[in-house]
């Protein structure tokens, strides 16, 4: 099904439940012959065969929490909560799982449904009430709700991964709407954001090891949210509090706004820039900033995204772009975003570099240029915290197993935990971490990197156990 | 298992919340009335924790249960507490013994808070959060905060797509175990405590407001324009930050932005799209919506620069007299009213017409107002205009008015302030009398020369004939005297106490004229029967004698 349709199909959805919704209250007070019923039955009966025209069946279905249409999981903001919340109640309290629409429904049809929904509340078996009264109708059926087992609790990697694809997927679809100039509200920006805040406090490390991954959909998208992690991550080594931590999540998840103005082929390009590319590639900051100005009111958020936006690739010693008259301090949040930013396009194998570094190469490159591009202050802490051997850099043993660093060790740098993809006989193994501050009997250290690796080969099976 | 006294507690607990938020959104939190009922709160949860050790409300769409009893309930859509929590995804709230005063009160706030603004990021999850309390606990439903929600397996699926497989993987193992290249020694420098030091620095810095630094970059974004549309936006933003100023109070900064722009807008080597622009944004400026914001800083601030809203002012376009004509009527202190006038007659003088208009106002003291201005700004123009003003029904206006012709002058003053004469009201009577004295002209004397000798002048109390004379007096010239010498000299039968007066205020008006050369017929009645002839020819020589020594200065 292409995007649009199933849109369109989802809007749909949601007027149906809408509709439905809004019946079963009326006729909870009135009985079927009022005009306000009536009218209701009407207005459903006309969704219904709308629907009926382009999908011939309209199955609504309620599966655990949610509703689906035929296949389709109807997707509801916050507006609709109430409505939806009202049928699943109502649904559940019946046992009925779903009801099918056949082409041609009267509004008849939909008047017996709706009586029979209504009185079966008085039944000690309501479903059934309803099935039997349903059973002269052709053109509408019941289905009776299927119990669903109660889901065991999720583990953290889970979690994390959960947390870090709805970001990802999040960043995607705002930054879309806000290129074509749809309102867009915060509200929602903020909560995946604190659910980010939580998890760097207790799964740090795991949500850096997702920011490893980049090998999927557009670039943009999980790079914000990339650079938004590391910032935080980085921000919480500093010593923010939830707020700072949240308004720098924030302000990093749309540093690279701008870009939503760059065409697609030039963002996508697989060979190096020429100098005209380069020269729309460096107006992001400008048009980032533009962009965010125009998001709503000027406010605070307003002004220090707009900020970062707009700093982002100047450097400390203030060359980068966009070129600037007057001198000025770049604020902190865009000195933090700036060294996320420089690591994480720096590992990635787009826009910035062809051939991605090593996550130990890029520190290397990154302390060359301390000082002078990056704040010297800012880069020791976020070097601290990511160690000798930052998660995702793969690793070859002297035990010659190869794996990638997927925790780090605060006290011994040069020790990270490591998850082994390939024995020392050279077999592919399903992923055992090990601690590389294990010693042994004779109180030598069991295992100790000897080579780091750069190959795009590793890099893509590394996903696999990040997942 | 919680007896009755507990539900109880628990609704009075849920009633004071509501009240809470009534009152909170209302007054600022440190309004007596919202002190008193959070401490009620406190108290009452005091109360309650004395003998349990949480109290855990579950909340449903239409109702808070605790302890599966509804504790409150409600089906409206505004003001329904269970459904305020249950929208943002709130499920369940704990309060735990230990809760410290500070949190509930914090807690109060947040839920008094209004999240009903387009510019407000937060939902009463994120502020709970935010606050991390201690012993508040809650639980959030979770719910899909993307547009695709099955983001996740398509971005793995993805990946998995890329997976290298197993062979080559084992191919580039044997590669690295020979290739690949050693560690290199890379020593991470230790944070120290100068390092921590100069991080504390950057964070002080940090908390300052960010305005400067947006305002640099929005002039850094001039020079980087290059479409209509960017400067388009770029007038947009300048706009916002003036509003954002303004209802920070900050005129300063406001006044510093306009400033430049002024500069800019006909600087020499800017371009021309730059200086279009910069005279754009002081047009956009000057509107309704920014005036209004003056207007509700200059009232609200107690710390308001003068000179500020001045330079301020000066850089406004003539766009900005209508809004300022309509806030004169709104603003409640003296000194911003005072402020706003010092503005109007700055802008004013650019479009006479624009202010003008304000004479039509239904407010008496605006009309006022812009007389005065109009006054201030002294061009003759609107005089015209005046004509119709002063027959406006307000006593105040018309005095005003009645000023303005007097400081204006020109053709038909004379006429109009003729007619003000006639006017009821003594006050307007005597305001027009003095303008007429001020004008000093040929015409002036005539008019005033012509009401004292009308037949029912003398039948006027003795004070407002005084007045005449005084004015008269200004005149200095032979034809006053004889006219005073003529009525000084009148003697009548009828009416005598009438008659005493009027020379009586000749006598005043020779004294006040000074000239010696009247001093023989006044000492033709010094010894006059009627004492308060005699008195007032007596003062009269007196002040003549007396001005001797200062020559002939009048
Ligand atoms: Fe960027
Ligand atoms: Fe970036």
């Amino acid at each position: 099904m292409k995007k649009d349709q199933e849109k369109e199909i989802n809007q749909k959805a949601r007027d149906l439940l809408n509709q439905l919704s809004a019946l079963l209250r009326t006729s909870h007070v009135h009985d079927t012959a009022n005009e306000a019923v009536i009218s209701g039955i009407d207005r459903l009966v006309s969704v219904v065969n709308e629907l009926a025209d382009d999908q011939q069946t309209v199955g609504l279905k309620l599966r655990g929490e949610y509703f689906y249409l035929n296949d389709l999981r109807i997707r509801y903001s916050l507006e609709h909560l109430i409505n939806f919340d009202f049928l699943t109640r109502e649904f559940k309290k019946r046992e009925l799982g779903g009801v099918i629409f056949i082409s041609n429904v009267n509004h008849n049809d939909i008047r017996t449904f709706i009586a029979a929904f209504i009185s079966s509340s008085f039944s000690q078996k309501p479903f059934d009430s309803i099935e039997k009264k349903m059973s002269e109708v052709q053109s509408v059926t019941v289905e009776k709700l299927m119990k669903i087992a109660e889901s065991e609790p999720l583990d953290p990697k889970k979690m994390v991964r959960k947390t870090y694809f709805n970001a990802v997927s999040y960043a995607s679809g705002i930054m879309r709407k806000i290129h074509t100039g749809e309102k867009v509200s915060l509200k929602t920006s903020k909560r995946i954001v604190a659910s980010v805040v939580d998890q760097i406090v207790e799964e740090e490390q795991l949500l850096l090891g997702m920011t490893v991954i980049k090998e999927y959909d557009e670039y943009t998208y999980h790079h914000s949210v990339n650079v938004s992690i590391l910032s935080m991550a980085l921000g919480q080594r500093l010593g923010m509090n939830r707020k700072m931590l949240t308004d720098l999540g924030m302000m990093a998840l749309f540093h690279d706004i701008g870009k939503i103005n760059v065409p697609n082929e030039i963002l996508n390009k697989p060979a190096s820039f020429d100098e005209d590319e380069w020269k729309i590639i460096r107006k992001h900051p400008f048009w980032g900033a533009k962009a965010l100005l125009k998001l709503r009111k000027i406010d605070e958020f307003s002004i220090k995204s707009a900020i970062v936006a707009f700093e982002h690739h100047l450097n400390y010693d203030l060359s980068g772009y966009p070129k600037i008259r007057r001198r000025f301090e770049l604020d902190l949040f865009s000195r933090i975003i700036s060294v996320a930013d420089w690591y994480d396009a720096i590992t990635s194998a787009r826009v910035y570099t062809r051939t991605p570094l090593p996550p130990d190469r890029a520190l290397y490159v990154m302390l060359e240029n301390s000082g002078t591009r990056l704040d010297p202050l800012i880069l020791k802490f976020f070097i601290n915290m990511v160690g000798v051997f930052p998660i995702g850099t793969i690793v070859m043993l002297n035990t010659n197993e190869l794996g990638f660093v997927s925790g780090t060790n605060q006290l011994f740098l040069k020790r990270p935990k490591v998850t082994i993809i390939i024995d020392r006989e050279g077999y592919r193994v399903t992923g055992t971490t090990v601690d590389l501050t294990e010693k042994d009997e004779q109180n030598e250290y069991i295992r100790t990197i000897i080579k780091t690796v750069n190959s795009a080969k590793y890099k893509m099976t590394i996903a696999r156990y990040l997942q | 298992m919680p007896g009755n006294d507990d539900i109880y507690q628990v609704i009075e607990i849920i009633r004071l919340f509501l009240k809470s938020k009534k009152i909170l959104k209302m007054y600022p939190f440190n309004n007596p009335l919202c002190i008193n009922i959070m401490d009620t709160c406190f108290a009452k949860f005091t109360e309650f924790f004395s003998i349990n050790e949480k109290l855990s409300l579950k909340i449903g769409q239409n109702n808070i249960l605790y302890d599966s009893e509804a504790v409150y309930s409600s089906t409206g859509k505004e003001d329904n507490l269970a459904l305020f929590f249950f929208k943002d995804g709130l499920r369940e709230i704990t309060f735990k013994r230990g809760l410290s005063r500070e949190d509930l009160y914090d807690f109060l706030k947040i839920i008094s808070f209004d999240f009903s603004s387009d510019s407000v990021d937060d939902d009463v999850v994120t502020l709970l959060w935010e606050k991390d309390f201690q012993n508040i606990q809650y639980v959030v439903e979770e719910i899909t905060l993307s547009d695709e929600e099955d983001y996740e397996s398509r971005a793995v699926a993805e990946i998995e797509e890329k997976n290298t497989d197993d062979e080559s993987l084992l191919g580039a193992y044997e590669d690295t175990l020979r290739n690949g290249s050693s560690v290199k020694d890379m020593e991470i420098a230790l944070l120290t405590d100068k390092d921590l030091q100069d991080l504390a620095v950057e964070f002080e810095k940090d908390e300052y407001d960010k305005t400067g630094k947006l305002i640099e970059i929005l002039f850094e974004m001039f020079l980087l324009s290059e479409t209509e549309d960017d400067f388009n936006d770029l007038t947009g933003f300048f706009v916002g930050v003036i509003e954002y100023l303004l209802g920070m109070e900050d005129i300063d900064t406001a006044t510093g932005i306009l400033l430049k722009l002024n500069h800019l807008k006909d600087a020499n080597g800017v371009s021309k799209e730059i200086r279009n622009c910069s005279k754009n944004i002081l047009i956009n400026i000057s509107t309704g919506n920014i005036i209004n914001l003056l207007g509700n800083m200059l009232d609200g601030s107690n710390k308001i620069n003068d000179k500020m809203i001045e330079d301020f002012v000066k850089c406004l376009d003539e766009k900005a007299i209508k809004p300022m004509v309509l806030i004169l009527g709104d603003l409640k202190k003296i000194h911003s009213r005072k402020l706003i006038v010092e503005a109007l007659i700055i802008l004013g003088r650019r479009n006479m017409d624009s202010l003008m208009e304000g004479l039509n106002d239904s407010r008496w003291y605006v009309i006022r107002n812009i007389i005065y201005v109009l006054r201030k700004i002294g061009d003759r123009k609107a005089v015209d205009c005046l004509f119709k003003t002063i027959r406006h029904g307000d006593v105040r206006v018309k005095k005003e008015v009645i000023r303005a012709f007097g400081e204006l002058g020109g053709a038909g003053v004379l006429a109009a302030l003729r007619n003000c004469l006639d006017d009821p009201d003594y006050q307007v009577e005597l305001a027009a009398l003095t303008e007429i004295g001020n004008i000093r002209s040929e015409g002036a004397k005539r008019t005033i020369l012509k009401r004292i000798s009308a037949g029912d002048f003398g039948e006027r109390n003795f004070e407002e004939k005084k007045k005449y004379y005084e004015v008269i007096s200004k005149w200095k010239d032979k034809e006053v005297r004889d006219f005073m010498a003529d009525i000084i000299d009148k003697r009548t039968f009828f009416g005598r106490t009438r008659n005493y007066e009027n020379r009586a205020c000749a006598a005043y008006c020779l004294g006040l004229i000074g000239n010696r050369e009247s001093l023989p017929l006044l000492d033709k009645y010094r010894n006059d029967g009627n004492r308060l002839f005699s008195e007032f020819i007596t003062e009269a020589i007196r002040q003549i004698e007396h001005e001797k020594g200062s020559g002939k200065r009048n």
